[in-house]
């Protein structure tokens, strides 16, 4: 069963497509703001697929969010910039974002049952993706065809259904189709796409996934806490902490040779990496308020190796091995300013 | 370790449970076939985690153990005594608590950590007095490694992790010797997880509890059980050491599944040639086995008689016709082998 896939190729020296410099969001919450977003900033090249893994209030969906203009009355972008080829993301209006939602910045959502409108029926939603992604019409033969790449046989007559009539990993492959298939999408966002079904459809998903962007060569954000789905599909991963991106690397150096002690603590808590039965290495304390730090890294609090100016100085970005950390353990001795 | 349990502290007997749909017009009744025969016997002390995807039957199966559904058939037996049934004593339902899914669900919002703690006491006249059980609470919430004063808490002032903790203390509150804990932590964070993981680890060594685990994350089950069972469509399909099960596993189903596991570690990338579609209605499950529609092994036979759980060597136990004992190299070797 498992033919060994080769790691992709390198992305080195490829375009950047996307890049997102510095950016802060606050969400105005009843304990005052907070800054859900601090100084993030990353660069998505051409054809790769870039895994963003967080914990649950690491600010994943917050930067995706952003970047798809999307962020719900309450947050605001304080600072920072998204360039998406010439473009600006943050200074376009409204109607220009949902034109390149239609048809250059695609999202896959987390849940298709609640994604899909339930009073539609399939052939008549994708025909609205159609119109927003610049075609004309679909017809059913063509969205039948369409459907077959993404490993479902659904027979015209069968396409004036409606979602409910499809199971989750039926309707998950036609988000799917619509966000990667139809039109030329330059980048599409994943949003914990396989993280409601089960094993063996997360399985069939991931591959077609995998199949669908080596065809068409469409660069993914795939943001999810699962370190198994990442490690199978990516070949970029930045790894999230309380807002920020702690850790950057090419997948088999973040797995292999994590730099940031929050990278070093996550991995090291699977229990595939200890005996059976033994007691998970564990990080002390829990995320918190550490949302809310302003003052020196925000994983300070929890950290084995934290110094007293982890907890006084914003560490920067530093290389560290294969890595570009945000960690002072990495910082020339005696400056970090 | 326990590869055959001699005297088992808890047996599921031939257990089925159905549920009838109402019949809709020009509809006859229908009836979904949650769990169908299933046995399972675990020992004093151990683990055994029941492990499927969704639709399985794993957690009415869960239900019926502790009582809260009452099988259509079968026996669910604590030390011999059968406790599925309505008239069975309080004193031995309070032998065997449930760790429901959710936790959020699992708790009174409007009832503090400890009162919840403290009622369960009361309904089964443990405690003594009010302020004995106050202060029992309190060595609950701290033996689950909660502070004291999260006696007055609210659920909506505590994170997953802490609720989780609560909820385990409320069920360890009537002095249980079995716990049922359907999917301890599968709402949880990785670091949250680990934690809870070891506090599980934890209690079953200081209070020899008997832990029946329903899951359909592998990896907790491989970490943390003796033996597993896989479910498929209301039925056993392979029962097993964990060890058989994560070295050797003998149904087409149980290799299928265990290679579906994402691993995390890019070196061990894998193209999942697995299983096309997905698991068939329960109302009306395939005949013969229940896998067969899926299953790229299957012969005629499978199609109509129905396999039955056969010791295929050091008590491991699987329900397939095309499965061979474990000692030859047989036709599943064209399957899967997650180990590669």
């Amino acid at each position: 069963m498992t033919d060994s896939l080769p790691l992709q190729n390198e992305t080195l020296g490829a375009s950047t497509v996307l890049t997102v410099d510095a950016l802060s969001v606050t969400y105005a919450t009843p304990a005052g703001p907070s800054r859900v977003l601090r100084d993030v900033s990353l660069e998505l090249r051409s054809g790769e697929t870039l895994g963003i893994v967080g914990e649950s209030g690491s600010g994943k969906t917050t930067l995706l969010s952003s970047i798809l203009g999307l962020l719900p009355p309450q947050a605001k972008v304080t600072s920072g910039d998204v360039a998406f080829g010439a473009r600006h993301l943050l200074q376009v209006s409204a109607a220009e974002r949902r034109r390149l939602r239609g048809r250059s910045l695609r999202l896959i959502p987390q849940r298709a049952m609640t994604s899909l409108n339930p009073v539609k029926s399939i052939h008549k939603q994708f025909e609205l993706f159609a119109v927003a992604a610049g075609r004309e019409r679909l017809s059913a033969q063509e969205l039948s065809q369409l459907l077959s790449r993404v490993g479902l046989s659904i027979s015209a007559s069968r396409l004036k259904r409606y979602p409910h009539e499809f199971s989750g990993g039926q309707l998950q492959r036609m988000l799917i189709a619509a966000s990667v298939l139809l039109g030329e999408p330059s980048i599409v966002f994943a949003d914990e796409p396989t993280s409601t079904l089960d094993t063996t459809v997360q399985a069939q998903v991931l591959d077609l996934l995998r199949r669908l962007q080596a065809e068409t060569g469409v660069a993914v954000v795939f943001v999810s806490h699962d370190l198994g789905v990442v490690a199978q599909l990516c070949q970029r991963v930045a790894v999230m902490y309380a807002g920020e991106i702690v850790e950057t690397a090419d997948v088999d150096s973040l797995y292999h040779e994590p730099q940031h002690p929050y990278t070093q603590a996550l991995l090291g808590a699977l229990a595939g990496r200890h005996q059976r039965r033994e007691a998970l290495a564990s990080i002390p304390g829990s995320v918190g308020d550490s949302i809310r730090l302003d003052t020196g890294c925000r994983f300070a609090p929890r950290c084995v190796a934290a110094m007293p100016v982890c907890h006084e100085e914003l560490p920067r970005d530093r290389a560290a091995g294969a890595s570009v950390v945000k960690c002072h353990l990495y910082a020339p001795r005696g400056s970090d300013g | 370790m326990a590869d055959t349990v001699v005297s088992p502290r808890l047996e599921v007997r031939e257990l089925t449970k159905h549920f009838a749909l109402r019949g809709g017009f020009g509809r006859s009744k229908e009836v979904v076939h949650a769990v169908d025969d299933v046995s399972l016997r675990i020992g004093a002390g151990q683990t055994l985690a029941i492990v499927g995807e969704s639709g399985c039957g794993k957690s009415t199966l869960a239900r019926c153990i502790v009582g809260l559904t009452s099988p259509t058939a079968g026996q669910v037996l604590l030390d011999g005594v059968d406790i599925a049934q309505p008239v069975a004593l309080r004193e031995h339902r309070r032998e065997i608590q449930l760790v429901s899914q959710n936790p959020l669900s699992a708790l009174n919002r409007r009832r503090t950590v400890g009162s919840a703690i403290v009622q369960a006491m009361q309904v089964h006249g443990l405690g003594g007095s009010k302020q004995a059980r106050l202060d029992a609470a309190d060595d609950l919430l701290e033996r689950v490694g909660l502070r004291r004063d999260y006696r007055d808490r609210f659920p909506s002032a505590m994170s997953g992790g802490e609720m989780q903790r609560a909820v385990i203390a409320r069920a360890l509150a009537v002095e249980p010797s079995v716990l049922v804990l359907d999917e301890p932590t599968s709402s949880l964070d990785v670091s949250v997880k680990a934690k809870i993981v070891n506090l599980l680890l934890e209690l079953q060594r200081d209070l020899g509890l008997t832990y029946v685990i329903i899951t359909h994350e592998i990896d907790l089950a491989l970490h943390i059980a003796d033996r597993v069972a896989i479910m498929y469509l209301g039925r056993v399909t392979e029962d097993a050491s964990v060890e058989q099960a994560s070295c050797t596993p003998l149904h087409p189903y149980a290799k299928l599944l265990l290679a579906a596991k994402p691993v995390p570690d890019p070196r061990s990338r894998a193209a999942y040639v697995g299983i096309d579609g997905e698991v068939p209605s329960a109302v009306d499950p395939p005949k013969g086995c229940r896998f067969h529609t899926r299953c790229p092994l299957a012969i005629d036979v499978c199609t109509t008689v129905r396999p039955d759980l056969t010791d295929l060597g050091d008590g491991q136990l699987v329900a397939c016709h095309r499965a061979e004992p474990r000692d030859r190299k047989g036709l599943l070797d064209v399957v899967a082998d997650p180990h590669d």
